[in-house]
């Protein structure tokens, strides 16, 4: 995709949005701009500065609507930080309904712990949702399980892409970590990607289905919609 | 319960909760502090992992910090030099501030010299002296020009020192004998020597004859002071 289709110019930002530098800057003080969303390329009058287009849209209208009912401290406290900080015991892994008993508990046995990141319950997640759909055999899950577990462990970015790879009927799980939107992976042709996920997509779509049995923080429209 | 502690001579200060901290001569933080009033009078080193949270900072003297530092009023009358980064409501500071991590805060105020090789965001600045920046943000910006003319008596000229910024970035900019590769700005008012690379304006820019414009970009009226 284009970059002008997926990043927009400060300059247009604040074009578009009618906000100030003085604004900008004093929300990305208060975290409500998140500082990696300010990402600077070189331009021909030194160094222009280009934000993800959707998200800083989106960002900027719900703080333009919600700045009078919430001070922006509490603003930045609601509006999504990018991973929730707790951890699920095992009690609370019964509650999403898409985990898997034995997955569970394989990731109990190979980690050697019962409370998990989020990260960890979204890799839960996904594997017993490929499994559902036939992606994988169960057998051949419950063997790729030790590898992924291990992995997802030392997962902290929210931001990661999570693969199924399919080598000699033989599988593995491939995470990438803040990929680019400009970058692309290419593989040896004998590796087949059977199916990937957005964890961060996946993100929020379990916060909203669990919003109320884990009390998540979240993104702007529901933020609004309260 | 929160104590008082006090150096007389040179002493060292441990990780803790204090109510007030006071130095009078040499001082060394080891730990992280919080602390109601931390006072130095002489010198104070900050150590790594030492983060300084509390709310008002006093310095008579001189300090250099290797951590973070958060207060809500930061007074230094001296020199003070931070490796770290710093959030402050408020930054008064006379003499000499080196700073070598971001500093947000809501308003600066400089008399002296202000050096930073990173972001300087605030709403309000006000530099009366000379400064080296390299990214200025902020709503109101004002570089008020001190002994910036001096004579030079083997070339019979005169000299202007200036304050040199890469990048500002405001709602309004009023600057006097300031050299700067780019400015983006709402309302720019110009005096005294500044010499600009490149402005991006969609206001009222406003220079006087002694100031050398390179490019200027956007819809801004442009007016030549007499």
């Amino acid at each position: 995709m284009d970059i002008s289709q997926k990043e927009l110019s400060k300059k247009d930002l604040l074009k578009t949005t009618g906000i100030s530098y003085g604004q900008l800057y004093r929300w990305k003080r208060e975290g409500l701009i998140p500082e990696e969303w300010f990402v600077k390329r070189p331009s021909p009058t030194g160094q222009e500065t280009f934000f993800p287009k959707e998200q800083i849209l989106k960002r900027v209208q719900a703080i333009q609507t919600l700045k009078d009912r919430y001070s922006l401290e509490e603003l930045a406290k609601l509006l999504s930080p990018e991973i929730t900080n707790r951890v699920f015991t095992e009690e609370e892994l019964e509650c999403f309904t898409e985990i898997d008993i034995r997955v569970a508990a394989d990731f109990m046995d190979v980690l050697n712990k019962d409370t998990f990141t989020f990260i960890e319950v979204l890799v839960m997640i996904t594997l017993c949702r490929w499994k559902e759909q036939n992606l994988i055999q169960e057998q051949e899950l419950y063997d790729l399980i030790p590898n992924v577990a291990t992995t997802a462990a030392n997962i902290t970015e929210i931001k990661t892409f999570f693969l199924l790879l399919a080598i000699n009927e033989a599988y593995y799980g491939l995470f990438l970590l803040n990929p680019s939107p400009e970058g692309s992976l290419l593989l040896d042709e004998r590796i087949k990607v059977v199916c990937q996920i957005s964890l961060q997509e996946l993100c929020h779509e379990i916060k909203l289905k669990y919003k109320d049995t884990f009390s998540f923080t979240f993104d702007e429209e529901t933020v609004k919609n309260s | 319960m929160k104590t008082d502690t006090k150096i007389s001579g040179s002493g060292k200060i441990g990780q803790g909760e204090y109510n007030l901290i006071k130095i009078s001569g040499s001082g060394a933080i080891e730990g992280p502090v919080t602390f109601e009033t931390f006072k130095v009078s002489g010198s104070c080193k900050v150590c790594p992992n030492a983060a300084l949270e509390g709310n008002e900072m006093h310095i008579s003297g001189s300090i250099h910090s290797q951590s973070e530092i958060k207060v809500n009023t930061l007074h230094v009358s001296g020199s003070l030099h931070s490796e770290n980064d710093m959030k402050v409501r408020s930054l008064k500071a006379s003499g000499s501030c080196h700073l070598q991590g971001k500093i947000y805060a809501d308003e600066i105020y400089v008399s002296g010299s202000l050096k930073s090789s990173e972001e300087v965001n605030a709403d309000i600045v006000e530099i009366r002296g000379m400064a080296t920046l390299n990214d200025l943000f902020g709503e109101q910006i004002t570089f008020i020009p001190e002994n910036c003319n001096s004579f030079n008596f083997f070339r019979f000229a005169k000299h202007r020192k200036l304050s040199n910024v890469k990048n500002i970035e405001c709602t309004t900019l009023e600057a006097g004998c300031l050299q700067c590769d780019t400015i983006s700005a709402k309302n720019i008012l110009l005096t005294d020597g500044c010499v600009v690379n490149h402005i991006q304006c969609d206001g009222t820019l406003s220079y006087d004859s002694t100031c050398q414009i390179g490019t200027v970009e956007g819809n801004c009226a442009q007016k030549l002071l007499s």
